[in-house]
């Protein structure tokens, strides 16, 4: 049987030259896997693509020309047959379940061991459309259970949680303060606070909004 | 090669602006204006040399003044210079205004480079041609137009050498900026109580105390939507509802920045309130002072006293608030730093790192000592790597202007649970008056403390008790583990020097401590502390609970929670 070809998309060489000697040597007598890629950014990922017939493609989601779900997603509106592992540092309920729909075949954290990743990479390569990930089920439940914010009340809130007042929030988005403060009361309620902070907080932990500062 | 650098700085261009050049080309034309005396025609010059001299000083404080005006503007206004500057050497008819040209192609060259020289031979020529076909001035005709051109096109080549490319708009911002905060240290110099909001609320209120009679007072800040008493006069707790609550007495000052004069109950006393707001610039409100006593009334005198000292103080306050903004922004910026250095950094390394481990494992025969220690290798390590993920949330998520400290310390401890899989509990109840952000910082850094001990003790479980309402705080901490850390250990906090602090040790084994700010009461003695014989442990299963105040959405992580 011919070797899984792999391409690996990484912007730290370390965890690129590690999980190539790793997945090259892998003793369980499977299918032998041969890396025929590495690239360090989505530039270079879609140089690499374009003269390797990979397999499977294995994408840490924060490179440092942009986000490894928006390549995942590209090569999949090329190819339905390609297997696609995100690899990534986060453990996050918004970037599984956005990996999940963005086509992804498997999500493996960093924090997990190496047989992890092979693993991955084997089912991804066997069934590149059968989305497999630890705690896949939870977060699922977990984004069911999400209060369901409209869109100018996602608009407001957005806003109010970067900081901006009242006043600027209605200047912002050409509405009277007393709608503003209506939708306000109305993200409140959905998200059980009692004011500001307590609303911003739950926002974050449900995913429904990022910390600007996070990557 | 420092020697040689030396040797050659005289070839580096030392006009290092416009402006400096400016001193050079006004120079030229006061020598323009001398050699026009020399030769007799200082009345035929002088009119053209002041008006080359004054559109040149005019470009170099229009562009300053405008630094965002496009490059093209410049060369529209140097080209306008050269074409003033050929005029009068047509008019004048006299080799010595040559050097009124010198001044233009100097400029041009210094402003725009290379194209400067472009600007100026094409100005000086079309100028000087059209002049000597269309009017009766012809100062300079044929191949003198033509060497005109050249020689000018050459000097503003030569200036060219000089030229500093225009500024980027962040250069522009940085440069503003460096300018302001060089003056806002210079003024904070100058202050009495500098940016310190604290002290300014503490002289404010000692002033206040000097001029009225008063019982107690305070002075808060708004911080978005909630209050943050930032100095207070014979009160240890506040006795007003949260001004954005309608039916405090600071409600209406808060909400429409009028002042108010109002009676409210407390106890059995009456005491008579009066509350004047703080005001920016803008007229917005930004804080309040309240003031009560008991027995007397005050009076609109009072008011106008107090309104007329918090008028001035208030721009002291939102100075200082600014000032705090920016410290708090930079704080922002390097924790998001220090965040974006661990993920790229350490624990990119720890996880290459783990993957070698894990290959080494496979390597080692099974059974053997060495795969034994090698596994155990890989698990320190995940635990090591689930330790930074965790710091470097903690560093992206808290101390937002927006988030109260409750949230923080909710999330904090609901992270740690998730991540170590240690049962975790909580009980928190918080006002909406805050306290400010360096006194906020500093308890949570003290509960990240706690936290990290609760994990490399053994604990299997942690249980906060938290009461939050500035100037009062009360947190207890306990965890089963087997802790080493003694109350020299949190002394080292500056928050606990503002209150009172207990660290014990629990019964058979555990870790008790009692953080208490802003009152007069000693925490619970040790005798009513909660030693492990009397503690009600909740089922044993992971997660956190809390018990109080809990926003429904917490529900959907940790399903399990359980009235207290």
């Amino acid at each position: 049987m011919p070797p899984l070809r792999v391409v690996i998309v990484d912007d730290h060489t370390m965890i690129i030259d590690t999980l190539t000697t790793f997945l090259e040597s892998a003793p369980d007598g499977g299918r032998r896997i041969e890396v025929v890629g590495k690239a360090g950014s989505l530039r270079e990922a879609v140089q690499v693509l374009r003269t390797t017939q990979a397999h499977v493609v294995v994408i840490d989601v924060g490179l440092p020309d942009g986000n490894g779900i928006n390549l995942l997603r590209q090569i999949r509106t090329k190819s339905t047959t390609m297997g696609l592992v995100i690899i990534t540092m986060y453990d996050d309920d918004a970037t599984l379940l956005d990996a999940r729909d963005a086509g992804a075949s498997a999500l493996v954290l960093k924090s997990a061991d190496a047989v992890s990743v092979l693993d991955a990479v084997r089912h991804a390569a066997e069934r590149p459309r059968e989305f497999v990930a630890s705690g896949l089920a939870e977060a699922q439940l977990r984004r069911e259970s999400l209060p369901r914010l409209s869109t100018r009340e996602r608009e407001v809130f957005t806003l109010v949680a970067e900081g901006q007042t009242v006043a600027e929030v209605a200047q912002t988005l050409f509405m009277s303060q007393s709608t503003v403060k209506t939708h306000l009361g109305k993200v409140y309620s959905k998200l059980g606070a009692h004011n500001r902070a307590g609303a911003v907080m739950a926002a974050i932990n449900l995913g429904l909004i990022q910390p600007r500062t996070q990557k | 090669m420092g020697g040689q650098k030396r040797g050659l700085r005289w070839t580096v261009p030392r006009v290092a602006t416009p402006e400096i050049g400016l001193t050079i080309r006004l120079g030229l034309a006061l020598a323009t204006l001398a050699l026009g005396t020399m030769t007799h025609q200082a009345f035929v010059m002088a009119p053209w040399v002041l008006a080359v001299a004054s559109v040149d000083v005019l470009i170099v404080i229009l562009l300053r003044w405008r630094r965002d005006l496009h490059d093209i503007w410049a060369m529209v206004a140097l080209a306008g210079l050269t074409v003033l500057a050929t005029v009068a050497m047509e008019v004048i008819d006299n080799n010595n205004s040559f050097l009124l040209l010198v001044i233009a192609a100097l400029h041009a060259g210094v402003r725009l480079g290379w194209i400067g020289a472009l600007v100026t031979g094409w100005a000086c020529l079309t100028t000087a041609f059209l002049m000597d076909e269309f009017t009766a001035y012809d100062g300079i005709t044929g191949p003198e137009i033509v060497i005109s051109m050249i020689v000018g096109s050459l000097i503003a080549l030569i200036a060219a050498l000089w030229h500093i490319p225009a500024p980027s708009k962040d250069t522009i911002a940085a440069e503003e900026a460096r300018e302001l905060l060089i003056r806002l240290g210079s003024l904070a110099d100058s202050l009495e109580t500098g940016f310190d909001i604290p002290a300014l609320g503490d002289a404010t209120l000692e002033e206040i105390a000097d001029t009225v009679s008063i019982e107690r007072g305070a002075v808060i800040m708004r911080n978005i939507d909630d209050a943050v008493p930032v100095s207070l006069r014979g009160l240890r707790r506040m006795p007003w509802p949260a001004p954005s609550d309608t039916s405090s007495a600071l409600n209406r000052t808060w909400e429409h920045g009028l002042p108010a004069r109002d009676t409210h109950l407390e106890g059995d006393v009456w005491f008579d309130t009066l509350v004047v707001p703080l005001k920016d610039a803008m007229g917005s409100v930004i804080g309040l002072i309240a003031l009560d006593r008991r027995d007397e009334a005050f009076t609109v005198t009072d008011q106008s006293e107090v309104m007329r000292i918090a008028q001035r103080a208030a721009r002291l306050f939102e100075v200082g608030m600014l000032f705090s903004r920016l410290r708090g922004r930079a704080a922002l910026e390097e924790r998001t730093r220090l965040a974006r250095d661990m993920h790229d950094g350490v624990a990119q390394e720890l996880a290459a790192l783990s993957f070698s481990v894990d290959l080494a494992v496979q390597q080692a025969p099974d059974g053997s000592p060495i795969r034994a220690s090698l596994e155990s290798l890989r698990t320190s390590m995940r635990q090591s790597l689930t330790d930074i993920r965790h710091q470097i949330s903690t560093l992206q998520m808290v101390e937002r202007p927006s988030v109260s400290l409750g949230a923080i310390l909710s999330s904090t401890l609901q992270s740690f649970g998730t991540q170590t899989g240690l049962r975790t509990t909580m009980t928190i109840d918080e006002t909406r008056f805050r306290f400010p952000a360096h006194i906020e910082v500093q308890l949570h850094r003290l509960a990240l403390d706690f936290i990290n001990d609760a994990r490399v003790s053994g604990a299997t479980w942690v249980d906060w008790e938290i009461s939050l309402s500035a100037p009062n705080a009360d947190l207890v901490l306990i965890h089963d583990g087997d802790s080493s850390l003694t109350e020299e250990f949190y002394a080292k906090h500056t928050v606990t020097q503002r209150g009172q602090l207990i660290v014990d040790s629990l019964i058979p084994k555990g870790h008790y401590v009692h953080v208490s700010l802003g009152t007069d009461t000693t925490p619970e003695d040790l005798g009513g502390s909660p030693f492990l014989d009397d503690l009600e442990l909740a089922e044993e299963h992971p997660g956190t609970t809390i018990r109080e105040h809990a926003p429904a959405w917490s529900g959907v992580r940790q399903p399990e929670r359980e009235p207290r």
